[in-house]
């Protein structure tokens, strides 16, 4: 098994590459080493890391996730994004890691190509990304298809692309897209390294608009099912694909719902805590959330779901085999909770074609699918109130919003209009809309030169001067912790109601858990038995269990080391955490005296039982992932 | 007797918290859990066995995506 982590360095300025090893003990993975990277590069180059576990390649499902690490242009602080499926390919280049740096002189593609035992072949190739980028199909699908038509015969196999979009050169929010490619043809199951903005720091930092990489080169990977079998059975007695098949049933059809994937799933549970209109519903009572639920939602928007993409099974994976086939389909388009929650309910859509329309055009700009959603919902509300006008934005309508006489296929279509145009009007910087900066640069401009009504209904998480993020669409606590990776799930984003110290030292144990299976490359959405066995699995293979956790508390204790959390800086985040919590004591029946006694605070000084809250979350992730000596 | 989500629960002693969570009609897979307020990583839920008295708690977690 390996014993060394093979990291290429690719310099984009000179075309320079040399590879460095470091050895398994010290760093075990793309999070650890890729920290180490961005921290030892600090203050001369800034990297993009991308990579992939030890256990990719292996007979483990879920074990070929690509890793991006680095300095995010947006969050402003360190950053993990995961990409599915993409690290199988990325396996046969006979190297772990890829860490980029410097700016090519042109926008570029980066092609990585290695045959068998050869040296990986390195190349950047200048291209024009504005013209393919305006050709059919549009963005980063158009991106893909460049490249991948350009470049896909000179491979032995076929090659994965990850390509940027125009959100990447407009914005500090632009995601990286891949699509497994079949028959030299796209399969529309796009992967996303969405959050984190590493599609503009791959683009402006680096110049490069897309990387196509492959290889022959064979490499000792874990692939002997019996064992694996065998430390299954002892701890589950079920084999591997037997646990697997069983810890993935949500993503694939759950049968106490009747549908499956992450929206399916999540819609079907969601009742009163649905979050719509820009979090407008977290102000409104039960009765009217789950009113607009049944209406809007369970009888439209997630029966289309069922119809569509459950019952005619039109699902596949991220390109690498596994049996939760999480990629719920409706011909071309992907359904994921979040993003066809952003740009669904919080938008005011709620119909499956105008959220294909917008969430389409969102993805072929390239933009972080969640964060753009949680922007759109922003900048609609200033419209609905009359904060902004539409031609401050660079748009021609107002936003329809009345949820009593909302008709589900007409205004969502509308709303989906409107959101399109936004989009157009961001990625052309119209009116006011500069985003190159981001939307906390924004809101604050507009703040201060149009009124302080227009930041206060921006929901999103501050870190550092500029940094900011959207949250993970979850209505509780969690969603807004302070903790120094946010809009990924390094925290916990239960329903229940936890005080707040408690729920820092939660949060902290989250991440570690998250950073265990993000080290090893490993899907979450195998977390069912990856958490639990991947301590053993490293045992077994490896024989150093105790190092490896101890590396992973370590990057935990090293990258809240960095947290650099800036109290909320919206009064609508306040409206979202006391709505979660007086939706607890009103309509859950919580009678947690510590519930009363944060609703009883709030309730006398809003804004110091904010801090109060944030600070005694932020007090339980220190204390738990600080060392005492 | 422990407590589990601050209910008082029969508890044979030697059980793991991983038996806990399964006598209770609880999937280990998708629980967040606390003893005595400490967090316990998954890995260790067919390690640790609670003493009488302690005070777990099992919180369901969303799936995320
Ligand atoms: S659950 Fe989905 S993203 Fe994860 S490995 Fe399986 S198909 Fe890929």
């Amino acid at each position: 098994m390996e014993k060394v982590i093979k990291v290429l360095h690719v310099d984009a300025g000179t075309s320079f590459y040399r590879v460095e090893r470091f050895p398994v003990g010290p760093f075990w993975g793309p999070v650890d080493l890729g920290l180490h990277l961005t921290g030892r590069e600090a203050g001369r180059h800034g990297v993009l890391n991308f990579g992939t576990g030890l256990l990719a390649g292996s007979i483990f499902p879920g074990s070929n996730r690509l890793i991006f690490t680095g300095h995010s242009p947006c969050w402003g602080g360190f950053y993990v994004s995961a990409m599915g499926g993409a690290g199988l390919i990325f396996d046969d280049l006979g190297v772990n890691m890829v860490s980029l740096r410097g700016r090519a002189p042109s926008p570029s593609v980066l092609v990585l190509n290695r045959e068998h035992g050869e040296e990986v072949q390195v190349e950047l190739a200048p291209v024009d990304p504005g013209r393919i980028w305006a050709s059919a199909p549009g963005g980063v699908y158009a991106m893909m298809d460049h490249v991948f038509g350009r470049w896909a015969r000179e491979f032995k196999q076929t090659p994965r692309v990850l390509a940027v979009g125009p959100a990447a050169a407009a914005t500090d929010f632009g995601a990286i897209a891949s699509a497994p490619y079949q028959d030299g043809r796209t399969t529309h199951a796009d992967c996303w390294a969405g959050r984190g903005g590493f599609g503009s720091k791959l683009f402006r930092e680096h110049n490069i608009c897309a990387v196509i990489y492959g290889g022959t080169c064979l490499d000792d990977d874990f692939r002997d099912r019996a064992v694996a079998d065998e430390w299954f059975r002892q701890r589950y007695e079920k084999k591997l694909a037997a646990k697997d098949f069983e810890a993935t049933t949500k993503y694939r059809f759950d049968p106490k719902f009747g549908t499956g994937g992450t929206f399916g799933v999540n819609y079907s549970t969601l009742g009163g805590r649905l979050l719509a209109f820009n979090y407008r519903s977290a102000l409104w009572d039960e009765p009217a959330r789950t009113a607009l639920n049944k209406r809007l939602v369970t009888d439209h928007y997630l029966k289309q779901f069922n119809e569509e993409t459950i019952a005619k099974k039109q699902q596949r994976t991220c390109g690498e085999p596994c049996s939760a086939v999480c990629k719920k389909l409706n011909g071309e388009f992907k359904k994921d909770y979040e993003p066809y929650q952003t740009m669904g309910p919080l938008c005011g859509i709620f119909d499956q074609r105008a959220a294909e329309r917008l969430n389409r055009h969102a993805d072929a700009a390239g933009f972080d699918a969640i964060s753009a959603g949680g922007v759109l919902s922003w900048l609609m509300e200033c419209l609905h109130e009359g904060l902004l006008k539409p031609g401050d934005l660079g748009v021609k309508s107002l936003p329809r919003w009345d949820a009593e006489k909302f008709d589900a296929v007409a205004d969502s279509a509308h709303n989906a209009e409107l959101g399109v145009g936004l989009i157009d009007s961001i990625l052309e910087s119209r009116g006011v809309l500069d985003l190159s900066l981001g939307a906390r640069k924004l809101a604050r401009r507009l703040s201060r030169s149009r009124g302080h009504e227009i930041g206060r209904r921006f929901v999103f998480l501050a870190n550092a001067r500029n940094g900011w993020m959207v949250p993970n669409q979850y209505w509780n606590a969690g969603a807004l912790s302070p903790m120094a990776v946010m809009g990924k799930y390094y925290m916990y984003y239960g329903f229940d109601f936890v005080p707040p110290r408690e729920l820092g030292r939660l949060n902290a144990g989250r991440m570690i858990q998250e950073l265990i299976i993000d080290d090893l490359g490993i899907c979450r959405f195998h977390r069912g038995w990856a958490e639990e066995m991947a301590p053993d699995i490293v045992q077994h293979i490896w024989g150093d269990s105790a190092r490896f956790q101890e590396v992973i508390r370590a990057t935990a204790g090293r990258v809240n080391s960095r947290n650099v959390a800036v109290f909320w800086e919206s009064d609508r985040n306040i409206d979202f955490l006391l709505g979660f919590l007086k939706r607890k004591r009103d309509v859950e029946g919580d009678k947690n005296p510590e519930l009363e006694r944060w609703i009883k605070a709030f309730e006398a000084d809003r804004r110091g039982a904010a801090l109060d809250f944030w600070y005694e979350i932020r007090k339980g992730v220190s204390e738990t992932l600080t060392t005492l000596y | 007797m422990i407590y589990l989500n601050g209910k008082p629960r029969e508890h044979r002693e030697g059980a793991t918290v991983r038996e806990i969570l399964e006598s209770a009609g609880l999937d280990p897979a998708l629980a967040v859990v606390t003893l005595d307020g400490t967090f316990v990583p998954p890995s260790d839920y067919g390690r640790i066995r609670p003493a009488p008295g302690a005070r777990l708690a099992a919180r369901k977690m969303m799936e995320g995506g």
